[in-house]
């Protein structure tokens, strides 16, 4: 008969009955909550990769079949080479969005949400993990699509950092804009609505495949107030080293919309809209 | 009361287990119709925009007149493909599938009430992108009964190619990788947006041989009267790939391949 174990047999509680303190930043919880959509991203990687991998090269490939001409974008840069990082900045914009939208949607009617908001994380926290999660989600698959165009077609590289620079802003915005549609949609139809009709025209019509003058001077106007251009067009700088617009107008846009999309994020979720009881 | 008996078709079970198919995606009409008629729309304003620059014209045709019927095939092929593929697969993961095995339906109701669901959706989908179409790009009409049979024939093709693949599948990432791999890439090189007479020499054989290709070649001939390849060849290949496909369905139900315990 086997005896209970001695009380001497357990380690001492550290400083029982005191509330666990945390530091003013919980680094550890941001770190958790991008981990657990690191984890969930990459378990799906062959949809969520391969399927952008193949729709960014099947987009490239049509389009120089298409080109009747050898038509250049600008001196010494072919149409294709313009297209090529227009359609890999639309597929990392599309990841950040499906990974904060997708991953906030199936956490709410999966009930799983309330893990994280019982966990002793600020909402600007929770917030941190998402988004850099799905940045870093967006990144590689860029980086990824790159990789394999530029085997294809030769790519000029000229300005990587402006290229990382320019792709971390969007990516940011695109996966602010899904957070705030994951906490808005209540179902996956609501997902679903807001791929057709807030990502893909987004994403298509904002420059990435098409030059700014090939179109009406009413397009034009609107462009220039449409942040995501900006953000595509400072991507391809980077990549084919020239610019439709002032690089410099382009970031500045970007920030204070990133900002503006962080703050109604930020009070989305601390005042639990949709996702508290 | 002895058994109920039914006649040579239960005309009843198939009507019911069609009518099941098509509500099944009209409840979900902003998803299945109205999407995949944007989505087209879009195509066609970035590709008239991006390649309109060096006034391209195939034919005589300005390329927004030539793209149009393209990429009205591609919607009615990867909608036709998604209408059987997801019904079949959510039914065998949700296990609600025994609720057609059980009813006293032949393998050829099943077969038909199935494609008949994909089909509809396919020419619904086909119809309303061409009207969508229609509005910003005059398109002719050469040859209706034309355009007609291969927006069908395309529609069974890919319903038949759904079943079957929804049959096969046991997880959706499997019907994603089909969806991604085979399907999407098909529709996109098949002639959707040029002429495979601008193919490399050994491409243009292979796409000779591509089912897909004559879908869209034969579709587009129906409203520009133009065409790259074999307008007969093209009839009879679509048929014979339509035969072969139905045997190979109907022996999959048949046997239960995947389907029954």
């Amino acid at each position: 008969m086997s005896q209970p174990p001695a009380q001497a047999d357990f380690p001492p509680l550290p400083r029982p009955g005191r509330p666990r303190g945390l530091a003013p930043v919980h680094w550890q919880g941001i770190y958790t909550i991008w981990l657990r959509d690191q984890r969930r991203f990459f378990g799906d990687a062959l949809e969520w990769i391969g399927g952008y991998m193949i729709s960014s090269l099947l987009f490239v490939t049509v389009f120089d079949l298409a080109w009747t001409a050898d038509l250049e974008a600008w001196p010494g840069v072919s149409m294709t080479t313009f297209i090529a990082p227009g359609v890999t900045a639309f597929a990392l914009f599309a990841t950040a969005f499906q990974a904060t939208a997708a991953a906030l949607v199936y956490d709410k009617l999966e009930g799983m949400l309330a893990d994280v908001l019982m966990a002793p994380l600020m909402a600007w926290e929770i917030m941190a993990g998402m988004l850099l999660s799905a940045m870093t989600c967006a990144l590689v698959n860029g980086v990824l699509i790159l990789l394999v165009i530029s085997l294809f077609i030769e790519l000029p590289m000229a300005q990587p950092l402006l290229t990382l620079g320019f792709a971390l802003l969007g990516a940011l915005l695109f996966a602010a804009l899904g957070l705030i549609i994951g906490i808005l949609a209540q179902r996956w139809d609501g997902f679903s609505a807001a791929e057709t009709f807030l990502l893909l025209p987004l994403g298509l019509l904002s420059g990435s495949f098409f030059m700014i003058d090939s179109l009406p001077a009413l397009g034009q106007t609107i462009m220039a107030l449409n942040p995501v251009y900006y953000a595509i067009d400072g991507f391809r700088a980077g990549v084919v080293g020239q610019a439709e617009t002032s690089l410099w107008r382009g970031a500045a846009v970007l920030l204070a919309v990133d900002l503006l999309l962080l703050v109604v994020c930020w009070r989305l979720l601390s005042t639990g809209y949709k996702i508290k009881p | 009361m002895g058994p109920r008996s039914y006649g040579a078709v239960n005309w009843l079970g198939l009507w019911t287990l069609y009518v099941k198919e098509v509500q099944r995606f009209l409840n979900v009409a902003t998803q299945t119709v109205v999407a995949p008629m944007v989505t087209s729309l879009l195509f066609l304003a970035v590709f008239t925009l991006a390649l309109g620059r060096g006034g391209t014209a195939i034919d005589g045709f300005s390329y927004a007149v030539f793209l149009a019927p393209g990429l009205v095939m591609m919607t009615i092929i990867q909608n036709a493909f998604a209408n059987t593929s997801s019904s079949i697969l959510i039914a065998k993961v949700q296990g609600n599938i025994v609720d057609v095995l059980m009813p006293p339906l032949s393998t050829t109701e099943f077969l038909v009430g199935y494609i008949a669901g994909g089909v509809t959706r396919g020419l619904i989908v086909g119809l309303s992108a061409v009207i969508g179409m229609w509005i910003f790009v005059p398109l002719p009409l050469a040859d209706p009964l034309f355009a007609l049979y291969h927006a069908f024939s395309a529609s069974l093709m890919l319903a038949l190619l759904g079943l079957i693949g929804g049959i096969w599948a046991e997880k959706f990432d499997h019907i994603a990788a089909v969806t991604n791999f085979v399907i999407v890439p098909f529709s996109f090189l098949s002639g959707t947006f040029y002429s495979v007479e601008r193919l490399p020499e050994g491409w243009n054989l292979v796409a000779h041989l591509n089912p897909f290709f004559y879908s869209i070649d034969g579709f587009r001939y129906g409203f520009l009267g133009r065409h790259d390849g074999d307008l007969t060849l093209g009839l009879l290949i679509t048929l014979g790939v339509n035969i072969g496909l139905w045997l190979l369905a109907y022996r999959m139900v048949a046997v239960g391949y995947k389907l029954k315990p």
